[in-house]
């Protein structure tokens, strides 16, 4: 029966809902800048309706829920492919690093070091017994030594650092783990109250995201909402309200032992040492850490097999060459030092850049630097061959020359750089393209929240007008019968 | 599309900086004055680019290679046509007393004429290029010839490389120009220094046909003399063909180098203005995006 007490009730409805309606508004444009803030909405409907003669009336209005506006594909896709850029950014910034290794534009640089190393012998066959070539020939040596040993040293201090980017990565997977878990826990709570909870939600979102960036994951979503969480090919690192976590261990298999992290996982409720944990470095498919340990255990090997290769073929050819030749004659009668090594024989490519030294016995006695082929001093027939060794190709080298050798190996590193740098800035569209995919759906437009809020206040004044007229209508009512 | 302020300001930041880093990278280059500030900028040019300098390098070597030869070569030249002279005097002499008619006094004189000039051909044979003697083959520490005129060195060819599989011989021994006969009695057993001592001892003994037969052994010693100096004369020559042939290839190999390496100033300035210009627009678009809003219109 309709009747001024239930227009009444009506209107108090009304207030109701268009206050729910401007407290969600104040509430998006408090978060217009948090990140990863989903944009919310009263969800408002009919509130029923009464059967009376002759038709039905409506109740008013009700707010049944807060809804958030998420475009899951877009929050799906961006998930994914932000661990892909933040992968793609280290691979970029590590290849760059090594690329400032063999950077020699400045003047410095293998293949300078070796062109004076070569032409110091060239010196040499001019006066084979001159001292100052003698000792020319033993000094460019050197520093083409320590110029091995300094791109060896800088790839052993990039490689450290890598090392220790993997176990900071596993420190943030595990502090986001155990974040995620305790998301997990409340939601379940609230959801189980028949709640919706939109922030924690966003929360756990802004959660994800990150941890995605330092890992890839696959996830399920259960009834009550809680996420659980698989890495390294199905492992489960977050179950309801209990996370696992991530161990570093030394790889016990690696040449370079004691300095090469592993990474372990520990399932929610495992107990034990880390040496019984289960080994997932090589199942780890994207993101940061994903990019750390191929940047450590392919590329670096890669790169510093190319150094060691060129090394150790620098070595064993200059050996050789100077082996078969003869040093100064000394003494009486003459003996001619033959079969001298002119650097420390290293006995394969592994480490060769390392282990690159001028032999003592040549650099501290020059005379048995060995120019000529016959014990005769003033002989130059072995520098010929010592300076003419740059343009032998060499099988360790895949039949290039030590000088054509180095040039493929800059240009190779530099093209290296560049396709890290090119793929990291590819990703940065799709990235940018993804942001303003889920901005679209979720993002927070003040002019929006101000056109709205105008539309609540309007209504939020008839409704109060709405109650003062009925109030008129009831006192009318009242005075009636005087 | 439904287009918040996040949307606009981040599109803004986004060019903004973009063009902000494009602009960076462009002063970069023109303030290193370099086109490529690391390999990766351009990989094959890089690659290119460090052949050529290591071509760039052997080549200079050889060039250094090319001047020591062309001393070392000189130095013989020059020893050799002070023997020349010489010669020259002892043949004037050997014609000159060839028809008997001369006092024992002339006769001792040009005697003694001739031992000096022995004497001054072992000297110039004798000729050292630094602290090395240069006819003396590879034993550049002994003397080519001793005082009495006997070979000492050996038959060495000093080489240096003046192309990849290119050598040149630097020295001429002086085995192929004044004899190597061995010793035999202290003396050599033959060669131009043994026919100046004959040459001396037919003058001092009145010996007719041996001084007559000093006009073949001096012309002898001459034309092997002649024939060092052409031999000489014909390294050098190659040498310098050889040299300025380099420097021609340097001449391209830099001009292929600078083409990979070296900035185009005009080009760069062009680039400059132009990213200058994107860059301000972007900048003037950001500073306009705050002012149209739906707040402006509410405010009361």
């Amino acid at each position: 029966m309709p009747g001024i007490y239930m227009a009444l009730e009506i209107a108090r409805k009304s207030l109701f809902v268009n206050q729910a309606a401007i407290q969600v508004t104040s509430h998006n444009i408090a978060n217009v800048n948090t990140p990863g803030f989903s944009r919310q909405e009263a969800v408002v409907t009919e509130a029923g309706a009464v059967s009376i003669r002759p038709g039905q009336l409506g109740m008013g209005a009700t707010v049944t829920g807060i809804r958030r506006q998420v475009d899951s594909l877009a929050e799906q896709q961006l998930v994914s492919e932000n661990g892909v850029y933040a992968s793609l950014g280290y691979a970029s910034r590590a290849v760059g690093q090594v690329e400032e290794i063999f950077n020699d534009s400045s003047g410095a640089g293998l293949a300078d070091r070796v062109n004076e190393f070569y032409n110091a012998w060239d010196d040499l066959a001019a006066n084979p017994q001159g001292t100052a070539e003698r000792q020319a020939v033993v000094s460019t040596a050197e520093l083409l030594a320590s110029e091995f040993r300094r791109v060896d040293s800088q790839l052993t201090t990039l490689r450290d650092s890598a090392n220790r980017d993997v176990s900071s990565d596993v420190e943030e997977v595990n502090r986001i783990a155990s974040q995620i878990a305790k998301l997990n826990g409340s939601i379940k709570v609230a959801i189980a109250q028949g709640q919706q909870p939109n922030d924690l939600l966003d929360q756990r979102g802004v959660l994800l995201k990150s941890l995605s960036e330092k890992i890839g994951y696959s996830s399920i979503t259960d009834p009550l909402g809680q996420v659980t969480l698989f890495v390294g090919n199905g492992r489960i690192l977050v179950e309801g309200e209990s996370a696992g976590s991530l161990a570093v261990d030394v790889n016990p298999n690696d040449p370079d032992a004691g300095l090469v992290y592993d990474v372990k996982i520990r399932l929610p409720g495992q107990d034990g040492p880390v040496s019984t944990l289960e080994t997932i470095t090589g199942d780890i498919s994207s993101g940061e850490l994903a990019a750390v340990i191929r940047f450590r255990d392919v590329y670096m090997k890669t790169v510093r097999g190319r150094v060691d290769d060129l090394a150790y073929a620098v070595a064993s050819q200059a050996n050789a060459q100077h082996a078969a030749g003869y040093g100064l004659p000394s003494g009486t009668p003459p003996v001619a030092p033959t079969g001298t090594n002119f650097f420390v024989p290293i006995a394969s490519a592994a480490n060769a850049a390392r282990n690159f030294f001028v032999d003592p016995a040549v650099s501290g006695d020059i005379s048995r630097i060995a120019a000529a082929a016959s014990p005769v001093p003033g002989d130059n027939r072995n520098s010929l061959l010592m300076a003419g060794l740059r343009n032998i190709p060499l099988a360790g080298l895949g039949n290039a020359t030590v000088p054509n050798f180095i040039a493929g190996m800059t240009g190779q590193i530099g093209s290296e750089a560049k396709g890290a740098k090119l793929d990291f800035e590819h990703q940065k569209v799709v990235v940018n393209y993804l942001e303003t995919r889920r901005e679209e759906a979720s993002g927070v437009s003040l002019d929006e929240e101000m056109t709205n809020l105008i539309r609540f206040q309007r209504a939020f004044e008839a409704s109060t007008k709405m109650i003062s007229i009925l109030d008129t209508l009831l006192d009318n009512v009242i005075n009636l019968k005087q | 599309m439904r287009v918040t302020e996040k949307i606009v300001y981040d599109a803004m930041r986004f060019s903004v900086m973009e063009n902000r880093d494009r602009l960076f990278a462009i002063q970069q280059r023109i303030a290193a004055n370099r086109k490529l500030a690391s390999p990766s900028d351009d990989p094959r040019g890089s690659e290119k680019a460090s052949q050529l300098h290591s071509t760039r390098a052997e080549l200079e070597q050889f060039r250094r290679n090319i001047r020591f030869g062309k001393t070392s070569l000189e130095i013989s030249d020059t020893a050799l046509q002070g023997v020349e002279d010489l010669l020259v005097r002892a043949k004037e002499l050997a014609v000159q007393f060839s028809n008997g008619e001369f006092s024992d006094r002339d006769r001792k004189l040009a005697a003694e004429e001739v031992g000096e000039i022995r004497r001054q051909v072992v000297g110039y044979a004798n000729t050292k290029n630094g602290s090395e003697y240069v006819f003396s083959g590879f034993l550049g520490d002994t003397p080519a010839y001793s005082a009495a005129g006997v070979w000492q060195g050996d038959a060495g060819a000093r080489e240096v490389r003046i192309g990849q599989s290119e050598r040149i011989v630097t020295n001429e021994t002086g085995a192929d120009i004044f004899g190597s006969a061995a010793a035999a009695g202290g003396v050599p057993a033959g060669g131009l220094m043994k026919d100046l001592q004959d040459f001396q001892a037919a003058l001092e003994n009145n010996d007719l046909d041996g001084v007559r037969n000093a006009l073949t052994t001096m012309d002898a010693g001459m034309q092997a003399v002649l024939a060092g100096r052409a031999l000489a004369g014909t390294r050098i020559r190659r040498m310098e063909v050889t040299d300025s042939a380099i420097g021609n290839m340097l001449v391209a190999i830099d001009n292929q180098l600078s083409g990979i390496e070296d900035l185009d100033i005009a080009e760069m300035a062009t680039e400059l203005a132009k990213q200058e210009a994107v860059l301000q627009a972007a900048v003037q678009v950001a500073g306009r995006i705050g002012s149209l809003t739906v707040l402006d219109a509410v405010k009361r």
